[in-house]
């Protein structure tokens, strides 16, 4: 398995090499595609949380962006800072303790960190609205769900009661809820109708942007496959651009149009799907994907990435990764990786192996070869 | 001995009262598990799979049924007998948070069964045990006297297969045991699990909701449905060859990590009913897309269908 | 497996310590914890050790009228009261009584309570059915009322006093342990024991009492205060610690007549029982936070 591994990382490697030779021979191709197309940008974010017991890092220079119509799967485990990420987007994040360092989120050319919350009363819901894990608790359990949906409408649109709750129905049919249950209580509803609901609610002002929060993580599988069709079908026909956080490649193998691996608060590699599950480079990347059970693959005992994830209080000082890489060097542990282009539309990965000016790239990979 | 199987359930029935009737949550369920081998229970939340698990373990008493232990029924155990039994079968809990207890630390939580079970002789005895399992889960010795909450994910649920093992149990229950964990650390138990299994022969009765966990990890596969049984075979034939059309769609609801065959799906329609008072039909008609007359009228028995192969569907799939 | 960087010591470096020499380390890092644990044992050996300092008969029952409601001064330190006795001694003499009094009744309160809260958590059914009834019927009437009628019934007398005040403390004592231990009884952890093979009193001692125990440390302590009020309230009645016997809240209720002539009658008194509380909640709150691993840091 290690070996297979590493014959991976160091063919992804050499391709790098061959790319930026390339870029070096004249072929100029530009890294970043024009910015006024992106419906959100994340621009090198950076999240704290001042607690009594010290700093926590939760959000580490994380960049990525998002063009209309897309999805993108923010891929992570526990604590990878996904779920703040989405909240430092939706303007969630209270502050203190949350600070916000550094870094802009441009959404439609504007930057939400600037803007006054007023301003960003009017873009929550009906420009951007999110869907969370948990739909038991995601619902107000002592209001029947027709109102909860109409709420939103209410908020931010111009109609009559009347009016909101029409299309709070017309919402509920677009979901597959029976319009006859409108009036009953989330209890009264079974966990995958709750998520629908949910969805509804999330959808009902046609948001530009749908942030979903590991939205089947809570389901069983069956039910899973149903509320993922749906959440396809209704993207593609509402032409809602999506942010997907799970920690689930299956689902972002679903759903998802590109792909950031997220680990520290940061992003080790990002891609189009294609790019990440054909090449994975990063050893992070590599390593998560031995570490499911493959179905069609028999193997006596899977990958296994040592130790934890590090501490958000107490980061190494160079790559978040370095600890637990196999393949980490003196540079790695002194030294945080740039941002290196691998072959492929929008491949990027964040690691020494990858770095380096063309002079060194070659002795860089003839040393990592020989590991 | 060797006349009867290691492990032999017969019509194990759970019926729990609720203000609107029985709840059947384990409903005339049968199987064999020979020694050293795992096997995997599959189902939904409310499938009744970990019911099971827990009157395998002893956790819950049965309403009708025989739980055999190498030919003798451990449901007609107590008092010393029991006591002597819970040697034998341990289980390990989905929940690495609330399956040990915060005021324990580690070196308490796993020699407090090896106290119980009066296994060692001296204290120094107890020590040197509790040192030697820790070594084997990959428990560094520092984290001895260390509190559960100060611990992550990952080494909770290693202090909790410790405490499993400390008795040097056969047969390990493991209910859920990685459902909670991220991806790396569930690739690092589910390693350490085989390799025990490896190591002592242990036999496991393996109970998840995720599919490629149980084709990974068991060598046959029990695939519940509301209570019953409605599919067994070897983990190979299963995933190749799913006979009944609800393991049929549930294997075709795994999400694919492969984007280059992208699958057709069988996509369930509506959701678990209730087991509450079920109707003398095939639990599953309601969402079946195969149903017909024959499924309404009465419940389908288990039939063999090829060596391992058993289904209960009236119209199994080829 | 493992890839910690710190060094793996010998075994002897882990010291295991029982649960409560944890809860004492802890205890010991929170320093008002400390001082009021301090001014309450000083409290506790003073008061105790009242027949060593003053003679009863003399110091504490004969009146002196020639001293009738002296203010403070040099050989009484805290003056006298309203014929003649020296406050002070009566202070020591009373505490004495009131601690006395309240820890016992506080303490078998807190046996029945735990075995009654707890069985009921335990074993359900009928066994919870009886006692919880029991507790609704006693708790539906006002505790005042009921240890009025109860005081009545039987002879004012010290060991009467502490089983008055211990019965109107169980009942709230006993729901509650009962809350929290079925807060504990559903976790896994329990089952494990279970699976141990352990038997029902060992899981009810080792996995639920530590558990239930901690957040009704203050609830006890609170308690405390309730009892010392209630032998004040009996005693004022007449049907608690009877005169010429010292007691804090009797000197209290008696001083209050003369708050004008003579201050310091009641506000001694008053002071005594106001530290005493003090201390107790402090301890208290301390103890909670010790008692809970999770709290730390």
């Amino acid at each position: 398995m290690n070996d297979m591994l590493n014959e991976t990382v160091n063919a992804a490697a050499e391709e790098t090499a061959e790319v930026i030779a390339e870029e070096a021979a004249g072929i100029n191709t530009e890294i970043v595609s024009d910015e006024s197309e992106n419906l959100l940008e994340v621009k090198d974010l950076t999240v704290e949380f001042h607690t009594d017991s010290g700093i926590v890092q939760a959000i580490n220079g994380l960049s990525f962006s998002l063009k209309a119509g897309e999805t993108v799967g923010l891929v992570g485990e526990t604590g990878a800072g996904k779920t703040t990420t989405a909240l430092a987007i939706m303007g969630l994040i209270n502050c203190p303790p949350g600070f916000y360092k550094s870094g802009e989120i441009i959404y439609k050319g504007k930057d939400l960190m600037k803007i006054p919350e007023s301003e960003y009363l009017k873009i929550r819901g009906r420009e951007i609205s999110m869907i969370f894990q948990d739909p038991m608790t995601a619902l107000n359990p002592v209001m029947p769900v027709i109102d909860q949906i109409s709420e939103v409408i209410k908020n931010h649109k111009h109609v009559s009661a009347k009016e909101a709750r029409e299309e709070a129905i017309e919402m509920l049919k677009v979901v597959r809820i029976p319009p006859e249950r409108a009036d009953e209580y989330p209890h009264q509803f079974s966990g995958g109708m709750r998520q629908r609901i949910v969805i509804a609610i999330a959808l009902a002002c046609n948001p530009a942007l749908l942030i979903a929060d590991e939205p089947t993580t809570a389901l069983d599988v069956t039910i899973q496959a149903q509320v993922l069709e749906m959440m396809r079908e209704l993207r593609d026909n509402f032409n809602t651009s999506m942010i997907m956080i799970t920690h689930d490649f299956g689902v972002v193998a679903e759903t998802c149009d590109k792909v950031a691996i997220v680990y520290a608060g940061e992003v080790l590699e990002s891609g189009t799907k294609r790019d990440i599950f054909k090449n994975p480079s990063h050893p992070y990347t590599v390593g998560l994907f031995g570490a499911i059970p493959n179905l069609n693959e028999d193997t006596e005992f899977l990958y296994q990435i040592e130790g934890l994830m590090p501490d958000p209080m107490d980061l190494p000082k160079g790559c978040p990764f370095a600890p637990r890489c196999s393949y980490a060097k003196d540079i790695c542990h002194a030294e945080k990786p740039c941002v290196s282009r691998l072959p492929g539309e929008e491949h990027v990965v964040k690691c020494h192996k990858y770095t380096g000016s063309d002079e060194n790239q070659e002795i860089v990979n003839e040393e990592w070869r020989d590991e | 001995m060797s006349e009867h199987p290691y492990l032999e359930v017969r019509h194990l029935k759970k019926y729990f009262m609720t203000p609107n009737g029985p709840l059947h949550a384990v409903d005339d369920v049968s199987f064999t598990l020979e020694k050293g081998r795992t096997i995997g229970l599959v189902g939904e939340s409310g499938c009744g799979k970990s019911t099971l698990g827990h009157m395998i373990a002893r956790l819950l008493d049965a309403t009708d049924g025989e739980i055999l232990l190498e030919g003798e029924d451990i449901l007609k155990y107590n008092g010393r007998k029991l006591k002597d039994l819970r040697r034998r079968i341990q289980i390990i809990f989905q929940d690495p948070f609330s399956s040990l207890n915060p005021r324990k630390t580690v070196y308490n939580t796993i020699a407090e069964p090896i106290i119980i079970q009066k296994m060692c002789k001296s204290k120094k005895e107890v020590e040197d045990r509790v040192f030697e399992i820790m070594e084997l889960v990959g428990l560094a010795e520092r984290y001895v006297n260390v509190y559960p909450h100060e611990l992550d994910g990952g080494r909770r649920q290693r202090v909790g297969i410790a405490r499993a093992l400390a008795l040097d149990p056969e047969l390990i229950v493991c209910d859920e045991p990685v459902s909670a964990l991220d991806v790396s650390i569930q690739a690092q138990i589910l390693n350490l699990l085989k390799r025990l299994q490896q190591q002592f022969g242990y036999t496991y009765i393996f109970i998840t909701h995720d599919l490629s966990v149980v084709k990974h990890f068991a060598q046959d596969v029990l695939v519940m449905y509301l209570g019953q049984l409605v599919e067994q075979a070897p983990v190979k034939e299963l995933f190749a060859h799913p006979r009944h059309p609800y393991t049929q769609g549930l294997l075709s609801a795994i999400p694919s990590t492969d984007i280059d065959n992208v699958k057709d799906r069988i996509i369930l329609k509506g959701e678990i009913t209730s087991p509450i008072n079920p109707p003398d039909e095939c639990r599953f008609a309601d969402r079946c897309e195969y149903v017909s007359e024959a499924c309404r009228k009465k419940a389908p028995q288990l039939q063999r269908l090829g060596d391992d192969h058993l289904v209960s569907c009236f119209a199994p799939l080829d | 497996m493992e890839n910690n960087t710190a060094a793996t010591g010998s075994r002897s470096e882990y010291k295991k310590h029982s649960l409560w020499t944890d809860v004492w380390i802890r205890l010991r890092k929170n320093t008002i914890a400390v001082i009021a644990i301090i001014v309450f044992l000083c409290i506790l050996i003073v008061c105790l050790s009242a027949p060593l300092i003053y003679d009863y008969d003399e110091d504490i029952v004969q009146p002196d009228i020639s001293r009738q409601m002296q203010a403070p001064s040099k050989e009484h330190i805290l003056g006298c009261d309203e014929i003649g006795r020296d406050i002070l001694a009566r202070i020591i003499w009373g505490g004495r009584i009131t601690i006395i009094v309240s820890f016992c009744a506080l303490g078998i309160a807190f046996i029945i309570g735990i075995v009654l809260g707890t069985v009921a958590a335990f074993y359900g059914g009928w066994a919870e059915t009886i006692i919880m009834r029991i507790i609704d019927i006693i708790m539906s009437v006002p505790s005042v009322l009921l240890m009025i009628t109860l005081a009545t019934l039987i002879k004012p007398s010290i060991p009467n006093l502490t089983f008055v005040v211990a019965f109107g403390l169980i009942p709230n004592q006993a729901r509650i342990i009962r809350g929290q231990a079925l807060q504990v009884i559903d976790q896994e952890f329990i089952k494990a024991a279970r699976v141990q093979g352990a038997s029902d009193f060992r899981i009810i001692v080792n996995h639920i009492l530590p558990n239930a125990l901690s957040p009704i440390i203050t609830t006890t302590i609170l308690d405390i205060a309730y009892a010392v009020m209630t032998i004040s309230t009996l005693s004022f009645l007449g049907l608690g610690v009877q005169q010429p016997n010292p007691e804090w809240g009797t000197m209290l209720n008696s001083g209050r007549q003369y708050l004008r002539q003579a201050w310091h009658m009641s506000t001694f008194p008053g002071v005594a029982l106001t530290i005493t509380l003090m201390a107790l909640t402090l301890i208290g709150d301390g103890l909670r936070d010790a008692l809970d691993p999770r709290m730390k840091r």
